[in-house]
């Protein structure tokens, strides 16, 4: 009798653990999926990337069970729709993306949207969609300050829309600070710019010149290079004769890869820091292999590139990343963001109690008061301009890391509260 | 020096790219404007073998018979009915070069992670100037290239059929010279000389489906400036432009160099049409 009630006992364990196990994820089966929508170009690498990353969160998010909605009593699975807006292809017209998004919208009706827009004038015309659905947005990918003035305009109009990546005011003086780190190490104060004839590289390297300007530094040189150059030796010859201590470079021409394998075969006597999306992931040295050596490169928000030893879910990031063997980045920056953008809509979500879609007025101030650990170190969001705060430390904001590559690892050199080893210079370098 | 040595190797890289479309369009009179795609396909495809574990040089020589056949299908294909319609032979090989470039754009081709090995990595001082080994390798098969080019088409009956149909196809024929498998012929060894192009021009950077339009506008200028017709005319344009270009960007600003390709272009055009050495032009008037 006694051994029979000890059986019934074992049995009656075993079926509430069971049921204790798989019981929310009945329950979290049957409750409506939190709709998540990104609609953005899939013509560039970055947002393919920027969608596995998010797809690697929900996926992990559910499987932990799913985000607790505490007014409904239940925890609810996520579920991402996406939209193509092809404004990252030529030729795409503001409008057409515009339709993409509101089709979205209108068809899936997501909780809030992730990602948005590639491209900063699609996003720009998506600022009044957003405000027209007062749909939550955490946008990770479109750069440009003229999003915050948008908000800043008529910020009651637009206080859905929140951008949870760094700024092209935040990379430029980050690139500029990371090359000053030069002139402290080394004593250099020369710099050399070449910049591909477009607007925006043209913009990033005049802001880059004033900055440096700014900063001590002479600007020995500046050199617009025409799409398609394939030869960059007579820009090469004139930053040796110039004596140019520091070449900046930037661009994403298809012929740029050129100008970095010319510097290291011409022995061009200044470092090189390299404003080009392509070289700034792991997947770059498998293509281009040691012509990568020595130069300097800058993925964004800190950890997005490679880990970072001072940024703790940098590094789980990309052991998740590696684990789930998902395809080397071919562009890697941003995509930490649009990870961190899931994170930060699950821990609003969680302190609210209810979904954004719920009472998307109300939901606002649970995202301007976000105070989680990212990739990229703290998160939290500037209330007077909802951008999110870049810091020189991790334990108070984000942070912009900028990495060298050193035989095949990008070694994270700048700001000094994260680096693992000071700037080298390239042997060739003087 | 800088200026001399890097001049040699910017010129024999237009030599390179413009040869291929020289010896079709210009030599045997077969308009070939898929070039600069067959170029993009020749890189693409030695790239995918190489990726597949095959050698590098056997992948090169795959590819290059590949186009070539590609090329040779081409002519049978699509522009066997139209031969002898100049605007329809542009109108078809440029539509078959969106194709083909587009198609491989829409495969995923597109970006910086295709790029092709070195035949060596690494670089050397010549006269206190620092070179890459695969410039010197591209000069030397630049000069090879149109040395051969150069026989091949004044001293071999294949050649002369070349030059002969370009010149006047009825008289061709007359003599008993079967114009379609010589143009066919024409266009498939065109096309196998653009790889060969990419494969000595595509290692100094990566490959990107844009390529394969520019190549286009570059054999186009040099095959313009330098007579269509004339091998020594295609060599002296790319010397003319490629040291322009390098002076251009030494002396001035880099960002004028694709004004000088296309402003050399206009000019010739209105001051000698047939080019630096090509006679059409004159032929015709004469005529």
């Amino acid at each position: 009798m006694k051994k029979r009630l000890s059986r019934n006992k074992t049995v009656w364990t075993g079926v509430i653990i069971f049921l204790l196990l798989v019981l929310p994820t009945i329950v979290m089966a049957q409750a409506k999926p939190i709709v998540l929508g990104m609609p953005t170009s899939f013509f560039q690498p970055l947002t393919g990337s920027s969608k596995l990353a998010i797809e690697m969160a929900i996926d992990d998010i559910n499987k932990a069970g799913g985000i607790f909605v505490k007014d409904e009593g239940v925890s609810r699975p996520l579920k991402l729709v996406t939209a193509d807006t092809r404004c990252g292809e030529p030729g795409t017209p503001v409008h057409a993306a515009l339709m993409a998004v509101d089709k979205l919208i209108a068809d899936e009706k997501p909780d809030a949207l992730v990602v948005a827009p590639f491209r900063s004038e699609a996003m720009v015309a998506t600022m009044d969609l957003i405000a027209k659905y007062k749909m939550i947005t955490i946008q990770t990918i479109a750069q440009s300050p003229r999003l915050i003035e948008i908000y800043k305009g008529e910020p009651d109009k637009y206080k859905y829309w929140f951008r949870a990546t760094s700024n092209s005011i935040y990379v430029g003086t980050a690139a500029a600070s990371t090359m000053d780190a030069a002139r402290k190490q080394f004593g250099h104060d020369k710099f050399f710019i070449i910049a591909q004839d477009t607007a925006w590289a043209r913009a990033a390297a005049d802001a880059a010149k004033s900055r440096m300007e700014g900063l001590g530094w002479k600007t020995v040189g500046y050199e617009p290079v025409a799409v398609g150059t394939n030869d960059f030796s007579p820009i090469l010859s004139k930053v040796r004769t110039s004596g140019a201590q520091m070449l900046y470079v930037v661009g994403d021409m298809p012929t740029l890869p050129v100008c970095f394998k010319q510097w290291k075969s011409m022995r061009i006597p200044s470092m090189l820091f390299l404003d080009f999306a392509v070289v700034t992931s792991a997947k770059a040295w498998t293509t281009y292999g040691d012509d990568l050596d020595y130069v300097l490169v800058m993925p964004f928000p800190g950890g997005t590139g490679a880990p970072v030893k001072a940024l703790p879910l940098s590094i789980e990031f990309h052991n998740k990343w590696r684990d789930k063997k998902l395809p080397l980045m071919d562009d890697p920056r941003t995509v930490s963001s649009a990870y961190d953008a899931v994170y930060i809509l699950k821990d609003a979500i969680e302190r609210a109690g209810f979904v954004p879609s719920k009472d998307p007025d109300k939901f606002v101030s649970f995202l301007e008061t976000t105070d989680i650990t990212g990739v990229s170190g703290k998160i939290r969001f500037d209330k007077a301009s909802h951008q999110q705060i870049f810091d020189g430390n991790p334990n108070e904001g984000a942070i912009i890391v900028s990495y060298q590559w050193r035989s095949g690892k990008m070694v994270p050199v700048f700001p000094e509260i994260v680096a693992e080893e000071k700037i080298a210079l390239a042997p060739w370098v003087k | 020096m800088e200026i001399f040595f890097y001049g040699i190797t910017n010129s024999i890289t237009l030599a390179l790219m413009a040869i291929g479309f020289s010896l079709t369009f210009g030599v045997s009179g077969v308009a070939n404007f898929a070039h600069g795609a067959f170029y993009l396909l020749g890189g693409i495809i030695t790239w995918l073998l190489i990726n597949l574990g095959i050698p590098f040089f056997l992948s090169a020589l795959i590819s290059i018979v590949l186009v070539g056949l590609l090329g040779f299908g081409l002519y049978w294909g699509l522009m066997y009915r139209l031969r002898g319609l100049a605007i329809n032979e542009v109108i078809v090989t440029l539509a078959a070069a969106i194709v083909i470039i587009e198609l491989l754009r829409w495969l995923g081709f597109s970006g910086f992670t295709y790029v092709l090995p070195p035949f060596v990595k690494g670089s050397v001082e010549i006269g206190g100037v620092w070179m890459d080994y695969q410039r010197i390798f591209l000069v030397v098969i630049g000069i090879a290239l149109i040395a051969l080019l150069y026989f091949f088409t004044h001293w071999t009956r294949i050649g002369l059929s070349f030059r002969a149909i370009a010149q006047n196809e009825r008289t061709a024929i007359a003599l008993g010279i079967d114009s379609d498998w010589t143009a066919a012929l024409s266009l498939a060894i065109g096309s196998s000389l653009s790889v060969v192009a990419a494969l000595a021009i595509l290692p100094l950077g990566s490959i990107d489906t844009e390529i394969g339009y520019e190549i286009l506008i570059y054999a186009l200028a040099v095959g313009i400036v330098g007579g269509l017709e004339s091998i020594p005319g295609i060599l002296l344009a790319s010397f003319i432009l490629g040291f322009a270009q390098i002076i251009v960007a030494t002396f001035f600003q880099a960002q004028w160099l694709t004004i000088i390709t296309l402003g050399a272009i206009v000019l010739i055009l209105a001051i000698k049409p047939s080019g630096i050495l090509g006679k059409y032009k004159e032929l015709e008037d004469r005529v």
